[in-house]
């Protein structure tokens, strides 16, 4: 698997396939136990925890399904987090900034618990860019919502993607959002295939043939 | 950056409420310890000021000569104040009469706490020159002359002692006491090089300058030199005093260990609700040192508002119990410093070693959580969390108590708590696997939750437990303590002394007596004789041995000797059997340790100038402080048959029948009388006093107790709730739910109880015997009731914190979850 700068692409599969573990391996969150992954020229399985550490607040950045706002901080303290963390001056103008743009100028002093899960995932998204990273994981992010939701979430996550030149790695079940990425890479059982020159459609009916299979 | 986060996520959290659980744990130890060390500091100084008017100071120097000015410069230094005094005995001489007696010669300022008792009444001031104060009965024997004559000088006889302050207790000084002025020894002449003469320099001064005072001027007296205090053992109330502060030690004691229990859990809960935060943090790379500094600063903010709050409600809590102190008790004010300083110590040393082992886990928390739920990292074992904890609980205790042996008791007692606890935890998770969750019985519904909680259930059974035992322990001690005083001092404790009851008049004063008292009297012959060999090994004194010679040191003055058939009441025999044959003896346990007696020895006497060989045939303990006779030696009376000797008694008499006195001594004009009613009254106005004490106390405790059982139920409501909420859903009543959720706490309640009464037992044994020195025995009632009331106290508790989920629609529940 090779994935270029600013690249998108999503990492689809059925549950237990593996997907969770190859974007922890792929995220530096893991270590790979054989094989070996380079992100951005760096090798990973070189690296101890205080490197990869370094290496995620410099490069990387991520989106999950459960959100993982810290509850007791608000939303813009939520997003000044990881910038205050990789000492980045100006964090809570930038945050103010960040979450301007994902469209929550209005909800800056509301906690997690006071937002809609729309809104908590808008607050990630911020969070997630505010750092400039390199490369974006995300995990299920739209799992969590309902299909209106979902679309804008999606919607906001390729438009920043774009604008900032981001590498977008995506793990999901969501065809639609997986279509919408411009390289599709099915993980099976620990195999990974990549799809190519694949329709949404297609994906959606192999994923269907599949899911009534493991049903029966 | 991480000091500003930290201080960003300690000021959202304390707002919403998180950290109150941590933090009350906090406040709760720093508030006990506090409170418990300025009350009892305070309830020390103040048993310690009533001890005082027993020696009529605070502290004394006994001294066969005139001391070291440079140690009297040193308490003028320091601003005590002090009167020096001298003791002697002399012949006085009225006509052709004579008596020995005692002489009291004192120092304007005398005495320096408690009062002169004169017949006429409690006096402030001393004899004039050239005039002597008398004890009552010297009047008698001298047959009330004006003028007395002492050595070359002549003194007025002018007021009757009832009792001077410190006259101490000691039936067999037969000699009455005359108190005079110091100034006026010289002119008697009779203190020449060579006499026997005790100094007695008294001091008093507050608590901190008589501690600068005893560093400084102890290390400067001799082996001749003897340093009091109201402790010494001296004073009949000094094992009273003493039990008493060590209790209020072990209370204390105990409470720390109480909530230091509390902290570890809440501390528990405080990092596991960081879990998630920390695997955030790692993800988007915070560095180990970042989350290190970050979490450690959180804690120090935490511990730092407990620690205020727990100083301020210490305060509070003084201010709040000595309000119902009696004033004699509430007017002395101890320092605070020790109070604050340990009330800090304990609060950050508790939270910190209580909190190290939750936040290395919390630490060790690896990145892949985000991905992974329930991903924990570290395991290490809990052996290491035990060990932070003993440790920190083994520092407390000792910087509180300073005593070693009440410590390892306390570290003893949670060692076997801790123990019975896993023994319980790993039958609980064994006997898990059977039976699975049935939703139709109440019982079996609580059973299975008791099982599937198994680890949460542990650590609340720590609480409940611990909470217990204290309880328990605190309660028995202060019983037996309360019933060994009562025993020393029953209603009708002996108020008059008879000695020098002659052979022929021993029958009419038991048959005067009679009428008059409630329990006849108990008469002993008293026949004086001397130590002189022990197994044929002559004896030397002490002086001798420093002087040089070889040989086995014996005791140089006079013993006063009895014969009985039966042990006296209050004795017991510790070794061998009361005197069966005719040459046998029975040795009181302190002289037989001092001259290192063992059963069977042979010791030699010499009285009357005739030698008497005997055996020890039995080791007695002795309760010196019971107001009877008591004797160092027992013998046969075929024995000392052949020897001289008169006759000592005691007896109560109720106030009310003074008169009775006033004919004795008419009657038997030689008879001393000796009242010691008055002091019986002071010790047991100190004896009252302290089992006050020890009952606020107690209270004290129980509010605590009370506290970290309310806390504890909190352990567990999440994992309650969504369970809750899964059989609402599928339809269990609110009947059932209630039910089964009051039995599991009354099953958790059962078993804390079951735990504490074997901790308790155990705990009290060690404590009876190794620091309180009273009568170990079962208490077997508790093994019924502590299980009974452990159920029912924790079951209303759980169902009070429980009762808003009980209320709750599954609706609701499901959401909130």
């Amino acid at each position: 698997m090779d994935v270029k700068q600013g690249e998108s692409v999503a990492i689809l599969g059925p549950s237990g396939s593996g997907k969770s573990t190859l974007l922890g391996l792929l995220a530096a969150l893991d270590s790979p136990s054989q094989g070996s992954i380079l992100l951005d020229g760096v090798a990973l399985e070189t690296l101890n925890e205080e490197s990869k550490a370094a290496l995620r607040k410099q490069k990387v950045s991520f989106i999950f399904q459960s959100f993982m706002l810290v509850d007791t901080l608000n939303a813009l303290e939520n997003v000044m987090l990881p910038a205050e963390l990789a000492g980045i001056p100006n964090a809570k103008d930038k945050s103010q900034a960040m979450l301007e743009r994902v469209g929550l100028s209005h909800r800056l002093n509301h906690f997690p618990n006071q937002l809609s899960g729309g809104e908590q995932q808008r607050v990630a998204i911020a969070r997630a860019f505010i750092c400039e990273p390199k490369v974006l994981f995300a995990d299920e992010p739209t799992g969590n919502l309902d299909s209106a939701n979902s679309d804008k979430i999606a919607d906001m996550l390729f438009e920043l993607n774009r604008e900032s030149d981001t590498t977008l790695v995506l793990v999901t079940h969501d065809m639609v959002l997986a279509s919408r990425c411009q390289r599709q890479f099915m993980m099976d059982s620990g195999n990974l295939t990549e799809k190519l020159s694949a329709s949404a459609d297609d994906v959606l009916d192999e994923t269907i043939a599949e899911e009534a299979s493991s049903w029966s | 950056m991480e000091l500003k986060l930290a201080w960003r996520l300690f000021k959202r959290e304390l707002s919403q409420g998180q950290l109150l659980l941590i933090i009350l744990a906090i406040t709760l130890a720093v508030l006990s310890v506090t409170g418990l060390a300025s009350v009892s500091e305070r309830l020390q100084l103040a048993i310690n000021g009533q001890a005082s008017k027993f020696i009529a100071a605070d502290r004394i120097i006994n001294s066969p000569k005139k001391i070291d000015p440079a140690v009297l410069a040193i308490a003028d230094d320091i601003g005590l104040s002090r009167v020096t005094s001298m003791q002697f005995n002399s012949m006085v001489y009225a006509g052709d009469e004579f008596q020995l007696v005692t002489v009291r010669a004192v120092e304007e300022g005398y005495p320096l706490k408690g009062n002169i008792e004169l017949s006429t009444g409690v006096t402030q001031g001393l004899p004039s020159a050239d005039s002597i104060w008398f004890e009552t009965r010297l009047g008698g024997l001298l047959g009330y002359p004006k003028q007395i004559e002492i050595g070359n000088a002549s003194f007025g006889l002018s007021k009757e002692i009832v009792r001077l302050p410190d006259a101490g207790f000691n039936p067999f000084a037969s000699s009455p006491v005359v108190l005079m002025r110091i100034e006026d020894v010289d002119k008697t002449q009779v203190i020449q090089p060579g006499s026997r003469v005790t100094y007695l320099y008294q001091f008093s001064g507050d608590s901190a300058k008589l501690d600068t005072f005893e560093q400084q001027a102890k290390p400067l007296l001799n082996t001749s030199q003897r340093w009091v205090d109201v402790q010494s053992g001296d004073s009949p109330i000094a094992s009273a005093v003493k039990r008493a502060e060590r209790f209020l030690l072990l209370a204390s004691l105990l409470g720390i260990a109480l909530a230091c229990a509390a902290i570890g859990i809440a501390a528990q809960r405080y990092c596991q609700r960081h879990y998630d935060v920390v695997a955030m943090l790692k993800t988007f790379g915070a560095s180990a040192k970042q989350i290190r500094v970050l979490f450690g600063t959180h804690l120090l903010l935490v511990t730092a508002v407990g620690v205020v709050l727990g100083l301020v409600g210490g305060f509070g809590l003084d201010r709040a119990i000595t309000s119902f102190l009696p004033a004699e008790i509430a007017a002395y004010s101890p320092p605070v410093s020790r109070p604050i300083l340990l009330g800090i110590g304990t609060g950050f040393i508790s939270a910190f070693m209580f909190s190290a082992y939750p936040l290395m886990r919390l630490l060790a928390i690896p990145p892949l959580r985000v991905l992974q739920g329930h991903l924990e990292g570290l395991q290490l074992g809990m052996w290491l969390h035990l060990l932070l904890s003993l440790t920190a609980m083994a520092i407390l205790g000792y910087l509180y108590s300073q005593s070693l042996p009440l410590t390892l008791t306390v570290v003893a007692a949670v060692l076997l708590l801790g123990l019975l606890l896993s023994v319980l935890g790993f039958f609980m998770i064994r006997l898990g696997h059977s039976v699975g969750m049935k939703t139709t019985n109440p019982l079996q519904l609580a059973l299975a939750g008791l099982r599937r909680r198994a680890r949460q259930n542990a650590v609340q059974l720590v609480g409940f437990s611990s909470a217990l035992v204290l309880l328990l322990t605190i309660f028995a001690l202060r019983q037996d303590i309360l019933n060994e005083w009562q025993k020393q001092l029953p209603e009708n404790a002996p108020n008059y002394f008879l000695v020098n009851i002659a052979p022929e008049e021993t029958n009419a004063i038991a048959d005067f007596l009679k009428p008059h008292v409630k329990v006849p009297p108990v008469i002993y012959p008293v026949i004086r004789g001397r130590l002189t060999a022990i197994n044929d090994e002559v004896l030397i004194s002490s002086e001798q041995k420093k002087a040089g010679e070889e040989g086995r040191v014996g005791i140089s003055r006079e013993l006063n000797l009895t014969y009985r058939d039966s042990m006296p009441e209050n004795n017991e025999i510790i070794s061998g059997s009361f005197n069966q044959d005719i040459n046998d003896v029975s040795v009181e346990s302190g002289v037989a340790e001092r001259l290192g007696l063992a059963l069977g020895d042979s010791l030699t006497y010499t009285i009357d100038n005739q030698t008497l060989t005997v055996k020890v045939a039995s080791i007695r303990e002795v309760h010196w402080e019971t107001l009877q006779p008591n004797f160092f030696m027992i013998f046969t009376k075929e024995a000392l048959a052949p020897f001289a000797y008169t006759s000592m008694s005691s007896f109560h008499l109720e106030d009310s029948q003074r008169s009775v006195i006033l004919s004795l001594i008419k009657q038997f004009p030689t008879v001393s009388i000796i009242d010691v009613g008055a002091m019986v009254m002071q010790l047991r106005q100190i004896i009252e006093q302290v089992s006050l004490s020890l009952t606020l106390v107690m209270v004290l405790v129980l509010l605590a107790s009370a506290l970290v059982m309310i806390a504890q139920t909190e352990a567990g409501m999440a994992s309650r709730q969504r369970e809750l909420a899964v059989l609402r859903t599928f339809g269990a009543s609110g009947w059932l739910l209630r039910a089964a959720t009051g039995l599991e706490f009354a099953l958790l309640g059962t078993i804390a109880g079951v735990l504490a009464v074997i901790v308790a037992e155990f705990t009290l044994y060690l404590l009876k015997t190794q620091v309180f020195e009273l009568n170990v025995y079962m208490h077997w009632p508790w093994w019924a009731i502590a299980p009974l009331c452990g159920g029912l106290v924790v079951a209303s508790l759980g169902l009070w914190r429980c009762r808003q989920l009980l209320n709750k629609s599954c609706g609701e529940l499901l959401k909130a979850h």
